[in-house]
This record gives structure tokens, C-alpha cells and sequence, in this order.
């Protein structure tokens, strides 16, 4: 293998020019992209673990640096009242926890993982299951702790949450076993009346004992029992739910068509002469529990995929006492006028006001703001916003229901109760068919029942045999499964069945700004040099030292843009959160930041800056004796947003950006993406009007984006994607989930949605045709009731086989 | 011909045997990860063992 691969061997991401890492596996060096691969490649090398590599049959998730920090948050999760949630305790010393293990990629993880875990002293057992990457994991709380496990398990490049719905977990999983039972119950039971079948058949064609043909009857009916009472009876209590709800579904006529048949069958067996059914009850139990089972997997696939994503860090808060320490308590217990401390990168937990400190704060998740905002003592902050620079006191002033969060919670309540779903074209058609096949039976019953007595029961039987809606009840689930799992290929995740269909009919899409066109990081876009002695590299070098230490997104859009890593020494570094950095290199004194901060430290007062609608966008570099440059920054566009956009106008979508950033960022963005209708400064609630109004003129709007600000408007549209970095509360609003970055799969997302309604229609034209057309002949009495079990199986068949073809579609 | 009232009786049993153990296996969970244990073979303790001596060899 070459040696200087311009890949990373553990994660697979390009390996930048600046750096020169490698870590020998398998007896060769391979280059690595950065100090955390290389930590974690080595980790495993020392573990004797080198076999994953060998094995793995995907590349490793870049890991994050470990930070000392990072590993000290893990502490929390020793707190009993964090661990209530997902941690079991077995006896006074063995614990037992349920944890989501983020990164597993391909089978050889879970193994690594497992060897890992299963060789640290205190730790009794663990399983990792691949399909729901989960991790089960058994320890004796006196020789480790929690922590401990995730620091494990964070070392070797992944990444343990608690995982905290258990009972969700609990329910999906014993479903998928009887369910799995009732299936199996069926094809294997449902075998032997076949072989019995075909041996009843050849009897009819050449001959049989009649002693023979009732013994098999009999058998018959004795291994179709356990079919028809156990696997079929989700069949009937669905039915017999549906007669209370006088809600009619696919379940009624399937019962019906079963109970007949099975009454039929019987009578006959009993009587020793007439036609059995048997073989076609069987059979038909299997085929419509394979449909359901399929379809209901997929659907367990993308909720274990939202869990995932849901189960982020139990909420908790460094609580301060009366003397100033600091404790952790969940933030439940928090009262009003209660101080608590955020530390910078923590996200502000309550509603309240800054009393001590002075830092930015990232508001964007909550209003679309691409910037921090300055925070210091009297100001307030929202829950829900990050702390970025440095630490903050803040008094508790609202908790609970009065907080900004659970506001916009209840603007989304409202929203989506006052939605009303669209009827499905699947659910209508059902509809129709049911009623139109029992008034059919019912009206064939009759009239054979006062002409001919003898053969009511066949002729009913047949008709309801091949008006059998088995491949009308498969069109559906089978066409939904193929696509649901072609498009969890594609990174998206379909949460709400129904999504696909709605999409169809969307004529408008509006577009978050921050986080969902733009990637949210603002990028250095243009420097203005005032003092003609400095060139664009000296300024560029001297702003990258001077915010070498920071945290705020516009020291690292500097320090992005600078590449630099030539750390020389700046003196006297300081650093005023909101306002800007001072500091000395090479006995000259350099100040950047706001125009006033930088004003408010030169001499030199009368520069002449040029005015600009970018106000807040612009920073200044300056030395004591003048202003020497001023920085410009922008938000930097995601990658391909352009190519979705000029997809979708061209396919005769309406575009519309709606923001709650600054008019002028939003300006910019929309100029640049081609948007024509843009509206800037937002707030939720106005969004939320907007997108009514839409609606209103008769559009059916599909919404993206990825804020707080954005759920209620997620619960008002037609349909709603949202972004992989969304929040929480957008996620649980939204009808697809990006599961990886590149927004160009909503592009995939609309064919895939527009070839399963068109496969879901051809499906059911096929079986409602089939219908047609075969049932006058079993009306008349023509049709021997073999005929309508073939004609019904092959009917099935092709409905199945057209539903696989959306896969095919998917991967060319 | 009468012996295949014994022989069907007696498959009946079979069946009935095959059936609780698929029930068994369905709820002591062998179906929970049919993904994954295809792999596990691979992935034996003594593997890297093997490994690093085919390598010397070379």
C-alpha cells in the first residue's frame, strides 16, 4: 500500500498537507489524519485489537480529540439521580447499563468494543448488538465506575450515551418476537398442509381411497389450527377494532375472507365430502404476516434511528450554594433565584439572568442568529443556548412550563392538532374495495343461497378466495419497507409513513437559513487593509495569533483561513468576551474586535471607514496608533445547497427562505443561492404565520431546517425535513431526517417519494385489475377453487417483485 | 397403505417439536442480531495469533 496516502487509514477523511502522522498496522505505516485517530489507531494497536482492521468492512467515524475536560463530564453519570434513567441495579455491587454506542459502522466494531470492555478487571459482562448499536454492559460498581466504561469505550473513537427508553425498547422488541413467533408459526405449519394439499389434489386427478381423503382432511385441519388460531389472530383483533372504530382497514375482509373459508372447511371436513381450503387460508396468513412483519421492521429501523439521535446527555446543572460550590443536580430540582454556574461549551439550562461574567452566547439554534451574542451582568439568557467563551453565573428565573422552550413546545401542539393529515390515497381505496367486496359476497350469497342451496357455500367461498385482498394488502407494506430502506441507504430516515406520499404533492419548499443552507460556521470571506505597509498574509498572521486561544466562530473562521500553526509567543494576551483581544507580539500592541472596542484603544480617532450594511460582520485589527484593517466574514454556504436550489426551481418548485437572522446575512445567502422570495428577523411565531399564509393560497409547503425556531413550523407544514444537527424538539416534528450532511438527498428524497406512490398505484391497479376481472367467473360458479388460490398467489407475487424495483432505481 | 396413519401421526409429533423450538429460539433471543454472528466467526481470539506468524513467514 502506498505510504503516503493522502487518506486517512482509520477514518478515511483526506489527510491534510500541514500534517505528518502515522501508526504502523498490519506491518506497514499508515498515514493518519489527525493526533485523534492516531490516538485511538494506537490504542487499539496496544490493545492487541489490530485484527479490526483486518476485519472491519467500513471505515471508523473520525473520533473527537479527547480533551481532559470532556473525560471529567463523564463524571456526571455516576450521579444516582442521572443514572435512575438507564442503569439497573441488580444487587448491592453488579449495576447493569443500557448505552447507544455512536460510530459503530460495520460488525468488526462491535467485536472491538466487546474485547475491549470484557478485558477491564470489574466489568462482568457486555453485548454489543450491531442492528440497534447498542450496548448492554454489566459491571461491580465497588472495583469501577460508569465513567470509567464510557472512557473506555470513548478512547477506542467511539462515543457511549445512556440509553434511556427502555420500555420503547422493551415493547418494539417483544413485538418483533411474536410477531416473528406468529410468522414462523405460519410458514412452518402452513408447509405441511401444502405437501398434504398437493397429495389431495393428485387424488382428485387420479383417484384416492376415500378413508384417505378425510384421514387428510382431517390432518388438514388439525395443522391449521395453530395457524389460524395463533398467527392469524393479530388479523382479528385488528378487524374487531376496526368494527368499533367503524374505522374500516384491510383487516375486516381478510377476517372475513377467513372465517368463511375456514367455516367452509370445516363444515366440509365434518361432513366428509365438499372442497377444504386449507392450503388457501395458510397461505394466506403467511403472505399477509410477511407483509406486516417487513413493514413493521422498517419502521422499528428508523424509531431506533431517532432514539439514537434523542438520548443526548441527561439534563443537569452545576448548581452554586451559599458559599459558592458547585454541585451537579438534575434540572428538575432547580427552584427560582437559585444561581447556577455554566461553564463555556455548556449549554445554559434555564431561562434566567446573568449575574456575574461576562461571555457570548450562541443563540442560534433557538432564532436563526448566525452570531454570538455579548452577555454580561443584567442580561438574560434563554435555555437551550450555548455558553461559548467564559464561564457564567446565572440566576434562575424561570423553570418549567414558563420557560422559552416550553412556549415554543406549545406553539407546536397547537400547530399540529389544527393540521389535518391529508387521506391517504392507499387508506380511501381500502375503504372502497372492503365495502364494495362484502355488498359483492353478501349480494352472490343471496342469490345462490334462493337458486341453487348446494352451492352457496363454494361459489361464496370462491369469490371471496379471489377477491382475496392479499396482494392489495401487500401493495402497500411492501412498496413502503423497499423504500424505507433504500432511503436509510441514501443517510435519510423516513419517521412518518405517510411523508412519501405527502411529498408528492409539495409545491414549495422553504429553506431555514442558518444550520440548513449554511453549514452555521461563519468563514473569513474578505479583508480590507487600510495601512498600505501590512500585506494580506501579516494581517491574516498577526489576527491568527492574537485568537489562537479563543473559542469564539470567528477567531476559528480566522484561524481556518490563516492555516497557520507557527505558534509565536504573543505577550500579555486578554481577552474581553464580546468585544475583542488585546495582546503584544514584537513590542507592538494589536487590538481586534469591535469597531468601538478597537476605537476605544488607538489614538488615532478620525479613520475614515467606509459604511457598510454588514455591520455586524466586520471586525478591526488595529495597533495603538491606527486602524489597520478590517476583517469581513459570512456564512459559509453548505455544500451543494446551490445545486438542491437550482434543482428545485427547475423542477417547477416555488423556493422561499425564511430566517430569523439579520436581514442583511439573509441577503446575502439568498442572493447567493439564486432565492428570489427571502424574509429575514422571523421569530417562531411569525414563521409560523407565513407558512400558514402559504398554505392558504392553496401551496403544499415542505419545510427544512434544523432550529427550535423551526419546530413549529415543522408542526404546521405539509411535510418536514429536517437536518442531521438539528435539536431535539425539531427532530421529533419533522417526517424525514437527514442522517448525514449532504442536503443534495432531498433530491433522492423526491424521486424516491415519487417512485413509490407511482409503484404504489401501479400495485394496487394490478391487484384491484386482477380482481376485476376474475371475479364474474367466480360468480358464475366457473372457477374451481385451485384456480383462484393460484391466480391469488401469483398475484402476490407480482405485486413483490414490482416493489423490489424502487431498490434498483435507488442504486443506479 | 395403512402405515401412513403412523407415519403422518408421527411426523405430527416432529412438527410440534420443530415449532417449540423455534419459539424457544425467537425468545431466548437468537434473532436479535442475525447481522453480526455471521462475522463472529471470523473474529476469534486465536486469529491474531495466526496472523502475525503467516507474516513473519514472508
Amino acid at each position: 500500500m502506498n505510504q503516503r496516502a493522502s487518506t486517512c487509514f482509520h477514518c478515511g477523511e483526506p489527510v491534510p498537507d500541514t500534517v505528518d502522522l502515522s501508526v504502523v498496522i498490519e506491518n506497514q505505516p499508515r498515514s493518519m489524519c489527525c493526533p485523534g485517530c492516531k490516538a485511538v489507531a494506537e490504542q487499539i494497536i496496544a490493545l492487541g485489537l489490530e485484527d479490526y482492521y483486518k476485519h472491519r468492512t467500513e471505515l471508523a467515524e473520525k473520533p473527537t480529540e479527547l480533551v481532559p475536560d470532556e473525560l471529567r463530564k463523564l463524571d456526571v453519570f455516576n450521579l444516582p439521580q442521572v443514572q435512575s434513567g438507564f442503569v439497573e441495579t441488580l444487587n448491592s455491587d453488579t449495576r447493569e447499563a443500557a448505552l447507544i454506542i455512536e460510530g459503530i459502522s460495520c460488525p468488526a466494531c462491535t467485536w472491538l468494543i466487546e474485547s475491549r470492555l470484557a478485558g477491564i478487571p470489574g466489568i462482568d459482562t457486555v453485548q454489543v448488538n450491531f442492528t440497534t448499536q447498542r450496548c448492554r454492559v454489566r459491571w461491580h460498581e465497588n472495583r469501577l465506575k460508569l465513567s470509567d466504561i464510557l472512557a473506555a469505550i470513548l478512547q477506542l473513537g467511539y462515543k457511549g450515551q445512556p440509553y434511556n427508553h427502555q420500555q420503547r425498547e422493551k415493547y418494539y422488541d417483544d413485538e418483533r418476537k411474536s410477531r416473528l413467533i406468529g410468522l414462523g408459526i405460519a410458514g412452518l405449519f402452513g408447509m405441511q398442509v401444502m405437501m398434504i394439499a398437493i397429495a389431495l389434489y393428485f387424488g382428485d386427478y387420479s383417484g384416492i381411497e376415500d378413508i384417505y381423503r378425510r384421514f387428510f382432511a382431517w390432518i388438514s385441519l388439525f395443522l391449521t389450527l395453530p395457524v389460524f388460531l395463533y398467527s392469524a389472530r393479530r388479523i382479528f383483533i385488528g378487524a374487531w377494532r376496526d368494527i368499533r372504530n367503524r374505522h374500516p382497514g384491510m383487516d375486516i375482509p381478510v377476517s372475513l375472507g377467513l372465517l368463511i373459508a375456514m367455516g367452509g372447511s370445516i363444515s366440509a371436513t365434518l361432513q366428509g365430502q365438499g372442497h377444504i381450503y386449507y392450503d388457501s387460508i395458510v397461505m394466506f396468513i403467511f403472505f399477509v404476516l410477511a407483509g406486516r412483519y417487513f413493514e413493521f421492521m422498517s419502521r422499528k429501523k428508523s424509531v431506533a434511528y431517532l432514539d439514537n439521535i434523542l438520548s443526548v446527555l441527561p439534563a443537569y446543572a452545576t448548581r452554586l450554594n451559599t458559599d459558592g460550590i458547585g454541585e451537579p443536580v438534575a434540572i428538575g430540582e432547580l427552584a427560582i433565584d437559585e444561581r447556577i454556574l455554566v461553564k463555556p461549551g455548556e449549554v445554559i439550562p434555564v431561562d434566567g439572568t446573568v449575574i456575574e461574567g461576562h461571555s457570548s452566547v450562541d443563540e442560534s439554534i433557538l432564532s436563526g442568529e448566525s452570531l454570538p451574542l455579548e452577555k454580561h451582568g443584567g442580561m438574560n439568557v434563554i435555555g437551550g443556548s450555548v455558553n461559548i467563551e467564559s464561564p457564567l453565573t446565572v440566576q434562575v428565573k424561570k423553570i418549567g412550563e414558563e420557560t422559552f422552550l416550553s412556549g415554543v413546545t406549545r406553539m407546536i401542539e397547537a400547530a399540529g392538532s389544527q393540521k389535518t393529515r391529508t387521506v391517504q390515497f392507499a387508506d380511501r381505496l381500502v375503504s372502497v374495495f372492503i365495502i364494495a367486496i362484502i355488498t359483492i359476497a353478501a349480494a352472490v350469497a343471496g342469490y345462490w343461497y334462493v337458486n341453487d342451496p348446494e352451492r352457496w357455500l363454494p361459489i361464496t367461498v370462491a369469490v371471496l378466495v379471489v377477491s382475496c385482498p392479499c396482494a392489495l394488502s401487500l401493495a402497500m407494506p411492501t412498496a413502503m419497507s423497499v423504500a424505507a430502506s433504500s432511503l436509510i441507504q441514501k443517510g435519510l430516515a423516513l419517521l412518518e409513513r405517510n411523508a412519501l406520499e405527502t411529498l408528492n404533492k409539495v409545491d414549495c419548499f422553504v429553506f431555514d437559513k442558518t444550520g440548513t443552507l449554511t453549514t452555521g460556521q461563519l468563514k473569513l470571506a474578505r479583508i480590507e487593509i487600510y495601512a498600505s505597509q501590512y500585506s494580506h498574509e501579516d494581517i491574516l498572521v498577526v489576527a491568527s495569533r492574537l485568537e489562537a486561544g479563543s473559542e469564539h466562530p470567528l477567531a476559528r473562521a480566522i484561524l481556518t483561513a490563516s492555516h497557520a500553526d507557527s505558534p509565536t509567543s504573543v505577550h500579555g494576551i486578554k481577552n474581553y468576551p464580546g468585544q475583542g483581544i488585546a495582546g503584544n507580539i514584537e513590542g507592538t500592541n494589536w487590538y481586534i474586535g469591535t469597531e468601538k472596542f478597537v476605537r476605544a484603544n488607538c489614538s488615532e480617532q478620525h479613520t475614515a471607514l467606509p459604511d457598510t450594511d454588514m455591520d455586524l460582520r466586520r471586525i478591526f485589527l488595529a495597533t495603538e496608533s491606527g486602524i489597520i484593517a478590517s476583517l469581513y466574514f459570512e456564512d459559509t454556504i453548505r455544500q451543494h445547497s446551490a445545486d438542491l436550489v437550482d434543482f428545485l426551481s427547475r423542477s417547477g418548485y416555488q423556493v422561499f427562505l425564511m430566517s430569523g437572522d439579520h436581514q442583511d446575512a439573509v441577503k446575502q445567502c439568498a442572493d447567493s443561492l439564486a432565492i428570489n422570495n427571502y424574509q429575514a428577523e422571523l421569530k417562531p411565531d411569525e414563521k409560523l404565520r407565513e407558512l400558514a399564509r402559504l398554505q392558504q393560497q392553496g401551496h403544499r409547503v415542505c419545510v427544512v431546517g434544523d432550529g427550535i425556531n423551526d419546530a413549529p413550523a415543522f408542526a404546521q407544514a405539509d411535510a418536514a425535513i429536517a437536518m442531521t444537527e438539528a435539536s431535539d424538539l425539531t427532530k421529533l416534528n419533522a417526517d424525514v431526517l437527514l442522517l448525514s450532511q449532504d442536503i443534495k438527498t432531498i433530491e433522492t428524497l423526491l424521486l424516491i417519494a415519487r417512485k413509490t406512490t407511482r409503484t404504489i398505484r401501479v400495485n394496487f391497479s394490478w391487484a384491484l385489475g386482477y380482481n376485476l376481472v376474475a371475479l364474474p367467473f367466480a360468480i358464475a360458479g366457473w372457477l374451481a377453487p385451485w384456480m383462484a388460490a393460484l391466480g391469488m398467489s401469483l398475484s402476490s407475487l407480482v405485486v413483490v417483485l414490482n416493489a423490489t424495483r424502487i431498490a434498483k432505481l435507488v442504486k443506479n | 397403505m395403512e402405515v401412513l396413519f403412523i407415519l403422518i401421526l408421527i411426523s405430527l409429533g416432529f412438527i410440534f417439536l420443530i415449532a417449540a423450538v423455534l419459539y424457544w429460539s425467537i425468545k431466548s433471543g437468537q434473532y436479535d442480531d442475525v447481522e453480526r454472528q455471521g462475522h463472529q466467526i471470523l473474529m476469534d481470539d486465536d486469529d491474531t495469533q495466526k496472523t502475525r506468524d503467516s507474516n513473519d513467514d514472508q
